[in-house]
């Protein structure tokens, strides 16, 4: 084994496992289905807060995560 | 997984000079990603800080921006995929010509322009980068440009302005510059298998086409074949003394 696969080796055995993403919203509304895994200048914002809603949206009554507000 | 054979036939095309100088990028990447997983537990740990992950959710919150220089990148999960636990989207900011205009004092700073996307680097749970792929334009939006455009701002990814994230920024743009050659392969498929649809425009938007070209990594292994690839030329480069 070379020195840097070994410091790697070395590096990973002591690394955190990080437990897999909690289920988020399932239903992604349409502004935010259209661009999935668009950049944050990129994301809708939510309508009651303007908040960047990321993948969290009104269509499906999940909470904005900003400011907790639900479609009516 | 063995060493890519394509960045083994690259690295002998390289000169001593060219070689040793892409040793160093590994060694840099190599340090960057052992210092940030002693610091935050692993390269994930840096960006979500102990919370727990929620899927589609972008890590750090704001995503790190470098203005300076254009470039920025996110983490985040939502897909089960392999060894993959989630992945990086990693973007430029272009024009719609592909030019980067940076206009300072002035909001939003990027008239014009649009982060743009270059790749993914999808990572196990401890952090460990296991694969690099494209994805079609509907999913992260953005200009859109063919491969050799976009293989230019690849070029010119550089994160160094990124308050708070500095370790894992400098990973990053080691890591990008050391499988440029992977890198250039992924983004030139991409644009092949768009060719092979009657409209391109369609095939852009199209919901079925999401991941367009993908390749696994062994970082180990390919770490390892670039030190044997360096080593081999030590007589040549080193005469031995008398």
């Amino acid at each position: 084994m070379s020195s840097l696969s070994a410091t790697l080796s070395k590096t990973l055995a002591s690394a955190v496992v990080t437990a897999a993403a909690l289920s988020g919203c399932g239903m992604m509304c349409r502004a935010c289905s259209s661009r999935k895994c668009g950049a944050q200048a990129t994301a809708a914002k939510c309508g009651a807060c303007g908040a960047k809603c990321g993948a969290k949206c009104g269509a499906c009554k999940a909470r904005c995560g900003a400011c907790g507000a639900k479609k009516k | 997984m063995p060493a890519s054979r394509l960045l083994q036939r690259y690295w002998r095309s390289l000169s001593d000079r060219e070689l040793a100088a892409t040793l160093d990028v590994a060694r840099a990447g190599l340090s960057a990603f052992s210092e940030v997983t002693r610091e935050s537990g692993s390269l994930i740990q840096s960006w979500v800080g102990g919370q727990a992950m929620v899927e589609f959710d972008h890590y750090p919150v704001d995503d790190v921006v470098d203005i300076r220089n254009g470039s920025q990148f996110y983490y985040h999960a939502h897909r089960s995929h392999g060894t993959e636990h989630g992945h990086m989207h990693l973007f430029w900011h272009a024009s719609a010509s592909g030019r980067r205009r940076y206009v300072a004092n002035l909001s939003p700073r990027w008239g014009r322009s649009s982060p743009s996307h270059l790749l993914s680097i999808g990572l196990d749970n401890r952090g460990l980068p296991v694969s690099l792929f494209t994805v079609n334009h509907w999913v992260t939006d953005g200009h859109w440009f063919n491969a050799a455009t976009t293989l230019t701002m690849v070029d010119r990814f550089v994160v160094r302005d990124a308050t708070g994230h500095e370790t894992s920024a400098a990973w990053l743009t080691n890591f990008v510059r050391f499988y440029r050659p992977l890198i250039d392969d992924l983004l030139q498929r991409r644009d092949r298998r768009l060719s092979g649809h009657k409209s391109s425009e369609s095939a852009l938007q199209d919901r079925r086409l999401e991941v367009l070209s993908e390749r696994g990594l062994d970082w180990a292994a390919d770490l390892e074949a670039l030190e044997r690839s360096y080593q081999g030329r030590m007589p040549r480069r080193q005469p031995l003394r008398a």
